[in-house]
This record gives structure tokens, C-alpha cells and sequence, in this order.
């Protein structure tokens, strides 16, 4: 089942919402922010922008109320259901921490919840507070049917997100990857919280490097499935698939752009392995790459100026970057002899990719001058980096041994967990974007 | 009922013939792959244990050929003078069998990123098909395919399972 978005959630305005300027809430995140960050500059006062601090424990405090009326026992399941999702959320969402005790802990919000039954469906009240003021942030419902629990909590979720730190949440996205047996494996969608699971390729096969169109409508892929590599595009919604690249040698790496009209890849039908973008109508199509070696696995910078990808035209794998012209690539990491995968972060501001180091294989950073480089990952063989849609975090298969899967970590390398763990050999996750952008104009009442 | 036993006789004395017909040529000692001078005599790789077959698999009624696989170093896909060698059989087979069309498979160990690998994997076929048809092999014979590190020889993690894996393949189509 892949539910789409928001298809069972409504927001309804409460009626006796709390008066609530946008002045306000602003003045509160910056007070957080003021509280909270680890400011290196005098002046950052006017920077709003929220991390997880290197321990991986979340900067904002969170308290659960208890709730404001009494839980009707024949939905009390559904309530204890929906919290449990909305805590997972918060606390992937890398900002929040959630308190035991909302009186003692010394939260800076409180959210307090009310679930009820309203013909057919249920309601989710939703108070979300300042603590120290006692004011009201935003007060709103939220409707859903009790299969649908999950889809409020993660909408939830995300308004949560936005109301206390201005930036879009993940609670709603999804992730796409491979699983199975070398040579037969298939490829998957599910819900970031492991739910909602659907197989999208029906014949075993070798299968890589899923890509989603920004609208999340789309999958581009690679599939040996016909005996040759060839990249396809599946649509989610309408179940087709198109075969969109199919030259003789290898078709690979597709990479969808930021404003969704062309894909870049690698193809080797010229002689050797080169970056190409091809639109998605299939009319244009533009080779970015001269060197007879290797070049492969684009990735697009978040305006769609540049692509960085991977070459051994110094003699060993290095990232490079270049524009849409094909002109003058440039180099941008110098440390080590294998550097490939790059994985442009959506706020461009960072490029994960996979480095050699002692026999293993780590993901790094580098920001996209290659200045300065972290390494994120320890121990075992780490590869196929992809950013959340919000730039907080990097997910990555594992070959590390009795652990291989797929992990989540904070983008500074701390907090990391491995998820899905039920098919096998779970491996190149991509993580869609945001299906819908949370406004969350302030309510007026 | 009749037909399937036919088919089945048929293809038993199919077998039988190659069988027979490998038997001019020892297989390869695979331990050998990497090292410097590593040339056997024949029959030196006849010794018990020696079960891995490094030739390419016969086509049932197509003649009876023999391409070998060859060789790259780690995280290479230039052609050392074994590679070269082998290749040079190899050419010297397809010019002797004008019929015959190959396709040429990359292979990797599982050392480093599936996306480099797959890259690799294909300039290791296309430094194979890149000699060929310098030697003279129609270009229009030879297809490649990269399956980078889904399809290692030997799925150890150990040098010897890693050189055994860095290949390409001569596939008779």
C-alpha cells in the first residue's frame, strides 16, 4: 500500500485557536535559536537554523501533556497509536529531544493532544506551547481514519517542524531502494518510518541506483531485466514503466534534476563511460564529459548549475564538477586515491561521497570548493550516500559485517541507526522529497 | 513423450562430445591469476582440488572454441602481458571462426562503491574488445556488459577470491 499523500488528512482550524502572529512565532525561534546554538560568531542571533549537536542529542525539548480531557476508551488505542508515531517523528526529525517528565524537564514546548471520535473519523487535537509563556504556538485539528493514524501523525509531524524551526520536515517522505539477492533482486518503496512497504519491479533482476523525480511521482532506475542494462522510469501512481535509455553498453547512475526536466546519467555508447543529461521527453540530450577513462555517477547541485561526478583522469577515482556547458571541470577533492559517489546536499552547501581509507570504504563530506572534508562513518564498507530532503540527514548502505543494511545518521556523522531490516541485503537507498510543503499559515481566531 | 527422450539422448551425446573435446587442454590453475610469470606447463593444474574452469563455457553445437578470461589488478583496467597474451589467443580463435560473435563481460571484486565498479567493470571489457579489434576483429562481433561486482567468481573476501574476480569474460553468443 502506498497511501498517497494526505489522502485521509484534513486540518480543520479550531475554532477558539489562540490568537497567533507570525511575529511571534519568529520571536520564539529565535529566542531557541539564540538559546540553543552553538554560536561561533558574534551576530548569530540572526541565524535561525537548528543542528544536532555532535552527540547526536536533539536541541529543542519537547514535553507531551497529558491530555486536556479525558481519552474515550474506544479510541484510547488510536491515541496511544498516533503518539508513539508523532514521538518517532520528532525524534527522526533531528531537532527534538522528547522529555519523561514535561513538568520537570524543563522543556521549551509542550504539546498537548486530545483524541476523539467524530462520525467515521477520528480527530487529533493538537496544542502545541511555549512553555516558559504558556502561550499557545499553533492549536489545531486534525482529521483521519483509523487506517490512516499514521499519515496525521507525520503531517503532525512536520507542522511541529516548521512551527519551531522554519524548515520543511521528512516525516512524510519515503525511501526507495534495492533488496535481494545479487542478480535477482527487486526494487522497493517504503514510508521513511518503515511502513507501507510495495515492490515496485516484478522481475528479478539486477537493479541500481533508484532516482526520484523532485514530485515524488517517478522512479528512474537501472534494470539488467532484458539481458542489457537499460534505465527505466516508473510511475507510482499509474504503475507504468517507460524504458528512457537503452544504448549499447552501459546505461547507469540516473540522476533526476532539481526542477525535474532532465536526468543526468552515464553512458558508455561513445567508447568509454561519460556523463550525459538527457531530458525527460527523451528530445535533447548532451554529453558533459571528454576523457577517455571513467566518468560517472552525476549528481546535480541543488540549483541545476553544476553536476558533480566521479573520474580517474588524475589516475584514481576523484570528484569532479562540472557545469552544463561540459567546460573546464574542476576538481574538487584531493585527499586519498578513491573518492567516488558524490551526493550533492539539497541545500548545496555539502557533497557526501565514499572515500578509501585503511582498506575500508567511509562516507565523507566536502563542501563544494574542496576545502574541507569529514568523515562520517568508521568501520566497514559504506557506499550509496543520499540525502534527506531537508539536508539534515545522509542515509547509506553498510557491508559491515553481521550489520550490513541500511543506515540513517545526522549529517555531522552522529546518530546513527540502521533501518529496514526485514528483506535482504537492503542496499542504494534514495530518499524522495517532501510530497507536500508545510505553510501552516498562523491561525487566526 | 518419444520426442523428449530423443532431445534428451541427443543432448547427452552433445555433452559427451565436449567433454571429450576439452580434454586437449588443461584448465588453467586459478591460483596462479596475478602473479608474475604465473605460465603452467600443461597438466600442471590437473591436481586434485583444482576444480574451478576459467574457460568459457562451450556452446552446445556451435564449434568447439576456447576463449579465455583475463585479468586486471585492483581498481585497474589496463592489460598486463598475461591479459595480453591471452587476448592474443583469443583474437587468433575469432579470426580462425569469422561466425562467431562474443560479448564481453566486466567484472570487479567488491571492493569500493557498485557505481564505480559498474564503470570499471566496462572499460575492463572495452580494453578487451579495444585489442580485438585492433588485431583486426570486426567491432560488429563484439558487444560488452559490465556486471561490475554482482557476479564475482568466488564469493570469499580474500586476495585470492578478489583477483579471481576482477575478470573479463568471453561469452559466445
Amino acid at each position: 500500500m502506498r497511501p498517497s499523500a494526505n489522502a485521509h488528512v484534513s486540518v480543520h482550524a479550531a475554532t477558539h485557536a489562540a490568537v497567533h502572529t507570525g511575529a511571534a512565532a519568529l520571536a520564539l525561534i529565535a529566542a531557541l535559536a539564540a538559546a540553543l546554538v552553538f554560536a561561533p560568531a558574534a551576530g548569530a542571533q540572526t541565524d535561525v537554523r537548528l543542528r544536532v549537536t555532535a552527540e547526536g542529542r536533539s536541541a529543542i525539548r519537547i514535553g507531551f501533556l497529558e491530555p486536556e480531557k479525558e481519552i474515550d476508551e474506544t479510541v484510547a488505542g488510536y491515541h496511544e497509536e498516533f503518539l508513539g508515531i508523532l514521538k518517532d517523528d520528532l525524534e527522526m526529525s533531528g531537532y527534538f529531544e522528547i522529555v519523561k517528565d514535561p513538568e520537570k524537564d524543563e522543556p521549551h514546548a509542550l504539546v498537548g493532544t486530545v483524541t476523539e471520535s467524530r462520525s467515521q473519523e477520528l480527530s487529533f487535537g493538537i496544542n502545541l506551547q511555549d512553555r516558559v509563556s504558556s502561550q499557545s504556538i499553533f492549536r489545531r485539528k486534525y482529521a483521519g481514519a483509523t487506517d490512516g493514524i499514521a499519515m496525521v501523525a507525520h503531517v503532525v509531524a512536520d507542522d511541529i517542524v516548521y512551527a519551531l524551526t522554519g524548515r520543511q520536515g521528512i516525516a512524510n517522505t519515503q525511501m526507495a531502494f534495492v533488496a535481494g539477492a545479487r542478480g535477482e533482486a527487486s526494487l522497493y518503496t517504503v514510508h521513511i518510518d518503515g511502513s507501507g512497504l510495495s515492490r515496485i519491479t516484478q522481475t528479478p533482476s539486477i537493479v541500481m541506483n533508484p532516482s526520484w523525480s523532485p514530485d515524488t511521482t517517478r522512479i528512474a532506475y537501472v534494470s539488467y531485466a532484458s539481458g542489457d542494462p537499460a534505465i527505466y522510469v516508473t510511475d507510482l501512481e499509474d504503475k507504468t514503466t517507460v524504458r528512457f535509455s537503452a544504448f549499447q553498453g552501459m546505461n547507469a547512475m540516473p540522476a533526476w534534476s532539481p526542477d525535474g526536466s532532465k536526468i543526468a546519467l552515464t553512458l558508455s555508447k561513445d567508447g568509454n563511460p561519460e556523463v550525459y543529461v538527457i531530458s525527460v521527453d527523451g528530445k535533447t540530450r548532451k554529453r558533459l564529459t571528454r576523457y577517455s577513462g571513467i566518468d560517472c555517477s552525476p549528481t546535480w547541485a541543488p540549483n541545476g548549475f553544476e553536476l558533480a561526478f566521479t573520474t580517474d583522469r588524475t589516475g584514481s577515482p576523484q570528484i569532479y564538477a562540472v557545469d552544463m556547458e561540459g567546460l573546464s571541470p574542476r576538481r574538487i577533492t584531493h585527499e586519498g586515491g578513491y573518492n567516488t559517489s558524490p551526493a550533492w546536499s539539497p541545500e548545496g552547501d555539502l557533497i557526501a561521497y565514499v572515500a578509501g581509507i585503511d582498506g575500508g570504504f567511509q562516507i565523507c563530506t566536502v563542501d563544494p570548493f574542496g576545502i574541507s572534508t569529514s568523515v562520517l562513518t568508521e568501520e566497514g564498507d559504506n557506499e550509496y550516500p543520499n540525502w534527506s530532503p531537508d539536508g539534515m540527514h545522509i542515509i547509506y548502505s553498510s557491508q559491515a559485517r553481521s550489520k550490513s543494511g541500511i543506515y540513517i545518521m545526522n549529517r555531522d556523522g552522529s546518530g546513527k541507526r540502521r533501518i529496514f531490516k526485514d528483506l535482504e541485503n537492503p542496499r542504494s537507498p534514495a530518499w524522495s522529497a517532501q510530497p507536500r510543503k508545510t505553510t501552516l499559515e498562523p491561525l487566526q481566531g | 513423450m518419444r520426442l523428449l527422450l530423443v532431445l534428451v539422448l541427443v543432448l547427452c551425446v552433445a555433452v559427451m562430445v565436449g567433454c571429450g573435446g576439452k580434454k586437449a587442454r588443461p584448465p588453467e590453475d586459478i591460483d596462479e591469476i596475478g602473479e608474475q610469470g604465473g605460465a603452467k606447463m600443461p597438466g600442471e593444474g590437473d591436481e586434485p582440488g583444482a576444480t574451478d574452469e576459467p574457460v568459457t563455457p562451450i556452446k552446445p553445437g556451435a564449434d568447439e572454441i576456447e576463449l579465455r578470461r583475463i585479468y586486471f589488478g585492483y581498481d585497474k583496467y589496463n592489460l598486463d602481458n598475461d591479459a595480453i597474451t591471452t587476448l592474443a589467443g583469443n583474437a587468433a580463435v575469432l579470426m580462425d571462426n569469422p561466425s562467431v560473435k562474443i560479448r564481453i563481460e566486466g567484472h570487479c571484486d567488491d571492493r569500493g562503491t557498485e557505481n564505480y565498479n559498474l564503470a570499471l567493470g566496462e572499460k575492463r571489457a572495452l580494453a578487451a574488445r579495444d585489442y580485438l579489434v585492433n588485431f583486426g576483429i570486426a567491432q560488429s562481433r563484439i558487444s560488452v556488459i559490465s556486471y561490475g561486482e554482482e557476479r564475482p567468481l568466488d564469493p570469499a573476501e580474500n586476495e585470492k577470491a578478489w583477483a579471481k574476480n576482477r575478470r573479463s569474460e568471453f561469452d559466445i553468443r
